[in-house]
């Protein structure tokens, strides 16, 4: 069992990956905005934010392929642009994968093993872990988009790696293949691995991962577990019969109270033994109360302001 | 270093690469076929016009003279000027006859790959192998893998050396395969020792190996550049013609690479038709001004200063996609 990518120092969790006040402008665009947060060892950590928010300028910040303007980023303890023995701990995809399109899967994953050291008896291993096995004599040029997603990921998983990050890997996978990369992701971070993702892909998100933040023009507009995203909310959901829904609506009139579009009732500013309360008053048993969690997409939606 | 070399060598067998070994491999054919052939033409006519003259004579008032002895001192003076004529020719399409044999064949394939043929076909390759990094935006992954941009600058112009070496020893082998069919088809005579032919092959291609290396560095430099096939290639045009053009001006001519090539090569304007290729740009005006150890120097030289600078661009960029 490996241990967790941060080093553990008498408890002291250090992150594994740490910006501080980051910075990056285009121009007058400002890609990433005094950027200031940290990612622990073993987390799974969502990056999100619309598109053009900063996520992959702030990614290849981190991995030394842009240089900041402001600020400083920080991958497994090591400050600066990442060395040669850092970038060894660390696997990557970002953007749109690229390939040699006249490789076949295995021969391009041999040739990333050979820029990277070794590593070559994991080849068909992986594979077949990444569900390429039949493919591997393929030439990449004939590989699908989701194929292709699943090739970049298994040259980011060649060395073992203490951090992924990983820029929308779910893009152009199915729903199949998006609950495979769920399952090996939280397998990966249950061995110690710090992944480190962006995606539009919210539900998935708030399946994975521990902690999210929302980057907006930049900014950081959100850093919270998703957890907590999902107890914020201050409205109760009453699911009851049509034939009560007239007279539920009638006790509740203090609480503003409405209907959605399932026929449920939402009631605003009251507590769940309020709302019991109140309906038990004019004689409805409702089939269920219960307090509504907030979806990470509506709370990315407040954030971003519906960009 | 050993496994990014692997690792780029991997990349360079690509499509690419297979056409222009086939290009190539097929103009250095077509050049020695245009040299072989025409020479043994050349040579069969003179026989052929000795022969002629011995069974039908000029008579006396063709050669302008009087029947009697001025007559037969005149036939004579012409027989052994035609016969001249045919050794000086024979002399002459030995150095072309010993490209029929695998020695021959191999100081040829040199020459011509560090010729502009070479020239053309490494910036080929460089902006192919280089320059596509970035128009395929694989660049990202690779530093993402190994951060350190000298040694990705480094690892492409080793590779593209090997690369120019594989061309050479290609042609080489298509010449050899040419020959087995044109020694009989048109044999020409041939150098004698056998012996002497390979030490002056080994030679060639010990003069080459420095010159395909500065393609190399020449080719990179200009991808990392312009971070862009294409481009690199345009780029490479424009400076090889450059060079042709400034290598005809006296003042200039000492300080322009083509020149040192041409001079480190013994590459010979006066030696045509085998060396037509290898005269343009490369030795039209051959400098007496810089000896071959000078040149070799100014090759190095300008090997190390293109590399410099090709680093220095790479560790300069603040953005590498951008």
């Amino acid at each position: 069992m490996r241990l967790a990518a941060s080093s553990c120092v008498v408890g002291l969790i250090v992150p594994t990956v740490q910006c501080s006040g980051l910075t990056k402008r285009y121009g007058d665009n400002t890609a990433v905005d005094d950027l200031t947060l940290s990612v622990d060892g073993g987390e799974i950590f969502g990056l999100l934010g619309p598109n053009g928010a900063g996520k992959t300028t702030t990614f290849r910040l981190l991995l030394g392929l842009s240089r900041p303007d402001a600020g400083t980023a920080s991958l497994l303890s090591s400050v600066g642009p990442p060395s040669k023995a850092v970038l060894a701990r660390v696997g990557a995809v970002i953007e749109e994968p690229a390939f040699y399109p006249w490789m076949t899967g295995r021969v391009f994953l041999a040739t990333v093993g050979e820029t990277v050291g070794g590593a070559r008896h994991r080849i068909d291993g992986l594979l077949e872990e990444v569900g390429l096995g039949d493919a591997r004599a393929k030439r990449i040029r004939g590989y699908s988009q989701g194929m292709r997603q699943r090739l970049a990921l298994a040259a980011a998983l060649l060395r073992e790696p203490d951090l992924l990050i990983l820029d929308e890997p779910m893009n152009g996978l199915d729903p199949a293949g998006m609950s495979w990369l769920r399952e090996l992701l939280a397998g990966l971070a249950a061995r110690g691995t710090t992944v480190v993702f962006s995606s539009h892909q919210l539900g998935e998100v708030e399946r994975l991962c521990g902690r999210v933040a929302v980057l907006d023009h930049g900014r950081l507009v959100e850093l919270a577990k998703t957890a907590d995203i999902g107890a914020t909310s201050d409205r109760v959901r009453v699911t009851l019969a049509a034939s009560s829904r007239a007279t539920a609506v009638g006790a509740l009139a203090a609480y503003n109270a409405h209907e959605d579009l399932d026929g449920a009732l939402l009631v605003d500013g009251a507590t769940v033994p309020q709302v019991i309360a109140a309906l038990a008053g004019v004689g409805v048993y409702p089939e269920s109360v219960e307090r509504e969690r907030t979806s990470l997409e509506q709370r990315f939606l407040e954030v971003t302001g519906g960009s | 270093m050993l496994g990014g070399l692997l690792a780029e060598l991997r990349k360079l067998r690509r499509p690419l690469l297979l056409w222009l070994t086939l290009g190539t491999v097929a103009l250095v054919v077509l050049f020695a076929a245009m040299s072989q052939q025409p020479n043994y033409e050349y040579i069969g006519n003179l026989r052929q016009g000795e022969v002629n003259m011995r069974l039908h004579p000029p008579t006396a008032s063709e050669l302008g003279v009087q029947p009697g002895p001025s007559y037969d001192a005149a036939l004579a003076k012409e027989y052994r000027s035609m016969h001249r004529q045919t050794e000086e020719a024979i002399a002459h399409a030995v150095a072309v006859g010993s490209t029929q044999h695998p020695a021959g064949a191999l100081g040829l394939a040199a020459r011509l790959m560090a010729s502009s043929l070479g020239a053309l076909v490494i910036l080929l390759l460089a902006g192919g192998h280089t320059g596509a990094e970035w128009t395929q935006r694989t660049i990202k992954d690779v530093l993402a893998r190994d951060p350190r941009r000298y040694r990705f600058v480094l690892l492409k112009i080793a590779s593209l050396w090997a690369a120019g070496v594989w061309l050479l020893i290609t042609a080489w082998l298509g010449l050899i395969l040419f020959g087995l069919v044109t020694r009989h088809l048109w044999p020409l005579p041939q150098p004698s020792p056998e012996a002497a032919t390979w030490l002056w092959a080994a030679r060639q291609v010990l003069r080459a190996l420095p010159v395909l290396l500065l393609y190399a560095t020449v080719g990179v430099c200009l991808s990392v550049l312009v971070r862009n096939p294409l481009g690199a290639l345009l780029g490479g045009l424009i400076l090889l013609v450059a060079c042709g053009f400034a290598s005809r001006f006296d003042l200039v001519e000492r300080a322009v690479p083509v020149v040192w090539i041409g001079t480190w090569m013994r590459f010979r304007a006066d030696s045509a038709p085998q060396s037509y290729l290898l005269d343009h740009p490369f030795s039209a005006n051959q400098s007496v001004l810089i000896g071959p150890v000078l040149s070799l120097a100014a090759i190095a030289l300008l090997i190390g200063v293109v590399t410099a600078a090709s680093i220095a661009v790479m560790q300069a960029r603040r953005d590498i996609l951008l």
